[in-house]
């Protein structure tokens, strides 16, 4: 199974927990992408870079700054022996790392993210589509955001999850420090093809219609709770489902379980939750809400 | 045909042919297709209970019978497909003997739905046991003194018994004290009326708060059935009492009530007033049994609507109005009946499922509490999953389910025992 092979090519590279990984994996096979929100230091670039490597994906990276314009993201034309060529920009990669996406202008992040929705640009009135599959790890420092533009909520809401990698424990990270440059003979454990392959069959994974119950009650706690100004989107509930489809798929399941959707639920709504300035000064935070709505909604199991 | 509401739409035009359209005979269909969704496997008890609406009228038990017997077809009928026709054989008998049978057939049937659920580990079917008995009472015995329980002799008769006066054959009927009785036993024996058909409304809504409850039914663990049998004839006893009471027809209403326009056509009848003290005494004993009854049975459906929030072990999710249709169906698969024994157990053990937990969750957390139950609860989760998420029509596993179910209910039983 991909997941396995993933994992084993990765142990001992890279300092990340297997449910991070797990759910960076569901989130590129739901055709989605991460949205990685951690200090620096964490290990967020090698991850992209292994993951891309041991994917077997080209990989490209951009690194965010209030001065970069769409087109240092897009490509553009220049004048070259008497005709215009393009030069196409680093967006043109099948992982995509974009470091600190919000030190961006909001005009580099909408040319981003509009790239990310339609899986296409467009320059001088010409469609370029992007390489299949395209996958993007963007990441965000929450502690510095002096000089930052924050992603609105309309925004975030394009990434299928956001994950932490978070500090490792101390004996991987002894392991990493005694160890040797964690991309060195990393091999490619699949192929495009395979990757796309799994993202059709990530839509064939059944989930029961009372898993989709579950799921819409669980949105409608969220709408209907007090200090949430803004609840799950449609295309959040879509997202997760199809999270929680890839999840159920990277365990080589045919179906989904309340689990995944869960795990899906974890990965997927924080980030897109708008809560009001008397609830953040209470000390509640979207993860806390994420949480009570998961405790308090009864999956739906067997009731014994 | 095929669709139940073809079904439906025919029983019920049938049964209101052969009634008229009453109070029962609207609610008991609606009923029964309630029953049916929300208790699969145990809803036709539920036919022996709007026929008593037509108490305290005369006749009363006859048309129970003629309600029950209705309902009953058609309860059979929409329970065509649960293999719950074992009762049928003896639907000839029961009508040969009337409401004697109707009511024996009520309590067989009770006892057929303990023994099928009974693998089940609910102990749902214990409810339809009582109220089918309580039926089968209500139609076989008769006490002296109640004439309107008699089924054979609707119209009351308020005759002394023969070696007090009047010799063989005749009687003394009493009339109204004379200067009457005072207006509150006028008011009570009024409200006597309406005593039966109110406690069995609060019955009904009993039953239905515990219908197809699995997760409240735990409630009752521990419970022996004995002391529930030997409750049984107190219930009856009330409830026969009541059925006598108030209404100017009953023996209760008789003191208040203006003399028969003509006396009883057996033997000659004296008419003498009667005794003042003893009416009062009898109407404020009447009025006080049927206050007991009628406390007893709003503490039960308290307690019951109580329990109602507190299903799952932690009642975290009570708060939230989670439409639990589905958590409420029996499930018709013997895996997923098995895994729902196999949850009641560990409960039993002292480790519920909370409500927002999912299987696998939930099984982590046993293996962690109970080690010995966690190869069994992983196995029968593997086979419970597909089956329930994954749409997969079950096979030889269901064996295997219930093996597993077993094994994990006598390790919860040798747990329960171990503990101080």
């Amino acid at each position: 199974m991909l997941y396995e092979r993933v994992q084993s090519a990765l142990r001992g590279r890279v300092l990340l927990r297997e449910e991070t990984l797990r759910l960076a994996l569901a989130a590129l096979l739901s055709g989605g992408h991460l949205l990685l929100e951690d200090v620096p230091g964490t290990g967020k670039t090698t991850f992209a870079k292994a993951l891309a490597r041991v994917l077997g994906l080209s990989f490209g990276r951009i690194q965010m700054t209030p001065d970069l314009l769409p087109q240092d993201l897009t490509g553009v034309y220049l004048y070259r022996e008497g005709s215009l060529v393009w030069e196409r920009g680093p967006i043109f990669a099948q992982v995509l790392l974009v470091d600190e996406l919000n030190r961006a202008t909001p005009r580099t992040q909408s040319a981003l993210l509009e790239a990310m929705g339609e899986g296409q640009v467009t320059l001088e009135g010409k469609t370029h589509p992007l390489p299949e599959p395209f996958f993007v790890l963007a990441t965000q420092n929450p502690v510095e955001e002096e000089g930052t533009f924050p992603l609105p909520v309309a925004q975030r809401d394009r990434f299928a999850a956001r994950l932490a990698l978070g500090y490792p424990d101390e004996k991987a990270l002894l392991k990493a420090l005694r160890g040797q440059d964690p991309l060195e003979g990393l091999a490619p454990v699949t192929d495009a093809e395979e990757v796309l392959a799994l993202r059709r069959e990530v839509r064939r994974v059944r989930v029961e219609e009372e898993l989709t119950d579950y799921l819409l009650a669980l949105a409608r706690f969220l709408r209907g709770r007090e200090g949430v100004r803004l609840g799950p989107s449609p295309r959040a509930l879509l997202q997760v489902e199809r999270l929680a489809q890839a999840l159920a798929l990277l365990e080589g399941r045919g179906f989904a379980l309340p689990e995944d959707l869960k795990a899906a639920f974890r990965a997927a709504i924080p980030h897109r939750l708008l809560l009001a300035l008397e609830a953040e000064l209470s000390g509640l935070t979207p993860e806390g809400l994420v949480e009570e709505a998961l405790e308090a909604v009864p999956a739906p199991v067997e009731a014994g | 045909m095929r669709h139940p509401l073809v079904g439906f739409l025919l029983a019920w035009a049938l049964f209101l042919l052969a009634l008229g359209a009453g109070p029962p005979s609207l609610l008991g269909p609606p009923l029964l297709l309630l029953g049916r969704r929300f208790y699969p496997e145990g809803f036709l008890w539920l036919a022996f209970l709007p026929g008593f609406l037509h108490a305290p009228q005369a006749g009363w038990p006859l048309l129970w019978a003629k309600t029950s017997l209705a309902l009953f077809l058609f309860g059979l009928y929409l329970s065509r497909e649960k293999g719950l026709w074992a009762a049928l054989w003896l639907l000839p008998l029961a009508l040969y003997l009337e409401p004697w049978g109707l009511g024996l057939l009520g309590l067989l049937h009770g006892f057929h739905l303990l023994a099928r659920v009974e693998g089940v580990g609910s102990l749902g079917p214990l409810l339809p046991l009582l109220l089918a008995a309580l039926g089968f009472g209500l139609g076989h015995l008769s006490l002296p003194g109640l004439p309107a329980l008699s089924l054979s002799a609707p119209a009351p008769t308020f005759r002394a018994s023969p070696g007090e006066a009047g010799g063989p054959g005749g009687g003394v009927a009493y009339l109204p004290p004379e200067g009457g009785f005072p207006l509150w036993v006028g008011v009570v024996d009024r409200l006597l009326a309406h005593a039966l058909p109110l406690a069995l409304a609060l019955l009904l809504a009993l039953g239905l708060l515990l219908l197809g409850r699995r997760r409240g039914l735990p409630l009752f663990r521990g419970l022996h059935l004995l002391p529930l049998l030997l409750a049984l004839p107190l219930l009856l006893g009330l409830f026969f009492l009541l059925g006598s009471l108030g209404g100017g027809e009953g023996a209760g209403g008789q003191g208040v009530g203006p003399p028969p326009s003509s006396p009883p056509s057996q033997g000659p009848v004296e008419w003498v007033p009667g005794p003042r003290a003893l009416g009062e005494v009898g109407i404020a004993l009447a009025g006080l049994s049927a206050l007991f009854t009628l406390a007893l049975l709003l503490a039960l459906l308290a307690w019951a609507w109580r329990g109602r929030g507190g299903e799952g072990g932690e009642g975290e999710g009570a708060a939230f109005p989670f439409p639990r249709a589905f958590q409420r169906s029996l499930p018709a698969s013997r895996v997923r009946r098995a895994y729902l024994k196999a949850l009641e157990a560990l409960k039993g053990a002292g480790l519920p499922r909370r409500l927002a937990e999912g299987p696998v969750e939930y099984g982590k957390r046993v293996g962690a509490a109970f080690p010995e139950a966690h190869p069994l609860l992983a196995r029968l989760t593997a086979l419970y999953l597909p089956v329930r998420y994954g749409g997969r029509a079950e096979g030889e596993e269901a064996e295997e389910a219930e093996a597993l179910a077993l094994r994990i209910l006598e390790l919860c039983s040798t747990k329960g025992s171990k503990a101080p």
